[in-house]
């Protein structure tokens, strides 16, 4: 493969976590790699260090991706899980913060696909399973996560048209630094003790490891899944079927 | 995850209904990806003769409303490889006619193949594998089996569907600890044996267009890389789940 026959992707959060995974699969694929995250890493063919909730970092991600080639998928993963409150308990500030990092960003980068990606493109947004059922403690979280959802499905509908698909994964408790934090949240003088909770109730009795959910976002951003558009794909040990 | 994802070289395969459309485009497919493949269906000759094209493949007639036929089946497939690793519940039939057309006897047929057979060799195979600690079943549902039509009117293949649908949830959910996975795919128009009134009809053809958001029926070939993510180990989180492969019909 040339360098410039080599597919375009921009993923978002991409530092480090699910994203940095999906970054690792893309490469070894041979594609080019735009990663946006507030710091960067190595991984990427090319980075912007920003803020996802900005026009001007995708606009960013998006002159970089044009020097690489032709923009085939955005992977919008970058989110923030807020700080673990209940409803009653929380600023509206941090419900607005929530709401921009998962779906102001999440709309930036669909929109960006949608006016930019090759026909044959694809947009992965990376939902939660609590974009599919209520966590207490996480209604923000759980309110922008739905509403990346509704976002994927419009516009896999309105994608059709040029041929650019819309799907999400929605992960279970995933093995990665945000559950620790989660796990605070819940239980804070004993997180194990919310760990140890949150693993008996996975149908699985596990939490998901960051290539499994990656392997499944770059599944949906390939030619594999050619005529999936507008669906939830649950990766997630069962969580949502039990 | 080094290597290949969807790896499935040496596993063993059972694929119901594999004597045309999906079942011997998926059996094909599978045996191209290193898997051993194990052919049911009714029509002997035409497994045998697609087990003489495929590497290590073995054909058994197989009615799966038989429960001694499914027995034979398994033992079959246990004798030549010794255990299986991926059920494919893939035989289906369709009796389309308005509600008051439809006869209850063909509403029970129609689901005694579709939904108890599935459930049946599910359990039979399953358990073995649960036994193991290791397995994928993958359940051939249908957008039918999510929305209603009405235009291609046929109550009972729609029950079925659905039927199908939590099923698979609903063993997802029982073996999530032993190691076997169950997922389903939901296609939505493909151009098979099932679907040729409607692919043969221009008008039927339009209709799936204009209901369908990327605009056309689903391409030979489109189900196979979802039956490889969910038959593999690139889906190794992944249970209890229904993954349309509809063009973004039950998006709408």
């Amino acid at each position: 493969m040339t360098e410039t026959a080599r597919p375009v992707a921009i993923v978002s959060g991409a530092a480090r976590g699910i994203g940095a995974s999906v970054v690792e699969r893309l490469v070894a694929a041979g594609w080019s790699v735009v990663g946006i995250d507030l710091d960067t890493a190595e991984s990427a063919a090319a980075w912007v260090e920003g803020d996802v909730t900005r026009e001007d970092t995708w606009q960013r991600a998006r002159d970089l991706a044009a020097d690489l080639g032709a923009l085939r998928v955005v992977v919008n993963n970058a989110g923030a899980q807020g700080a673990g409150a209940r409803i009653a308990d929380t600023e509206v500030e941090d419900f607005g913060r929530v709401m921009d990092v998962n779906v102001r960003s999440a709309f930036l980068g669909t929109r960006l696909a949608l006016r930019h990606a090759e026909p044959g493109g694809a947009v992965v947004n990376v939902a939660s399973n609590a974009g599919l059922r209520g966590i207490p403690r996480f209604g923000p979280y759980a309110a922008a996560k739905h509403a990346v959802i509704g976002l994927t499905r419009t516009a896999a509908l309105e994608g059709a048209r040029q041929q650019v698909r819309v799907n999400a994964v929605a992960p279970g408790p995933t093995d990665t630094r945000i559950m620790q934090a989660v796990a605070r949240a819940f239980d804070a003088d004993s997180p194990e003790t919310a760990m140890s909770r949150m693993t008996r109730a996975n149908p699985m009795g596990r939490f998901a490891q960051v290539d499994e959910v990656s392997a499944a976002i770059t599944w949906l951003a390939g030619p594999d899944s050619a005529y999936v558009n507008g669906c939830v794909l649950s990766v997630d040990g069962g969580l949502t079927a039990a | 995850m080094e290597g290949n994802l969807f790896d499935l070289e040496g596993r063993v395969v059972v694929v119901t209904g594999a004597s045309s459309g999906l079942g011997a485009q998926f059996a094909r497919r599978l045996a191209g990806e290193g898997a051993r493949v194990v052919l049911a269906a009714r029509r002997r000759d035409r497994i045998e003769a697609l087990a003489e094209e495929l590497p290590d493949a073995l054909a058994v007639e197989c009615d799966v409303t038989s429960e001694d036929d499914c027995a034979r089946l398994t033992q079959a497939a246990l004798d030549r490889y010794g255990a299986i690793d991926v059920l494919v519940n893939n035989a289906g039939v369709s009796k389309p006619a308005r509600v008051e057309d439809e006869t209850v006897a063909d509403f029970r047929q129609v689901v005694e193949v579709n939904l108890v057979a599935t459930y049946s060799l599910s359990r039979r195979i399953g358990t073995l594998m649960a036994e193991r600690g290791q397995g994928s079943i993958v359940n051939i549902a249908s957008v039918v089996g999510m929305v209603g039509l009405g235009r291609m009117p046929q109550a009972s293949y729609a029950a079925s569907k659905a039927g199908v649908v939590n099923l698979t949830r609903e063993l997802a959910a029982q073996w999530a600890r032993s190691g076997v996975r169950v997922n389903a795919i939901a296609p939505g128009f493909f151009p098979s044996e099932m679907t040729e009134g409607l692919f043969g009809d221009p008008k039927g053809e339009a209709w799936v267009a204009k209901l369908t958001p990327m605009g056309r029926g689903g391409r030979d070939g489109e189900l196979d890389g979802a039956l490889l993510y969910l038959a593999s180990d690139a889906s190794s989180y992944v249970t209890g789940v229904v993954l349309p492969v509809d063009g973004g019909w039950t998006a709408v």
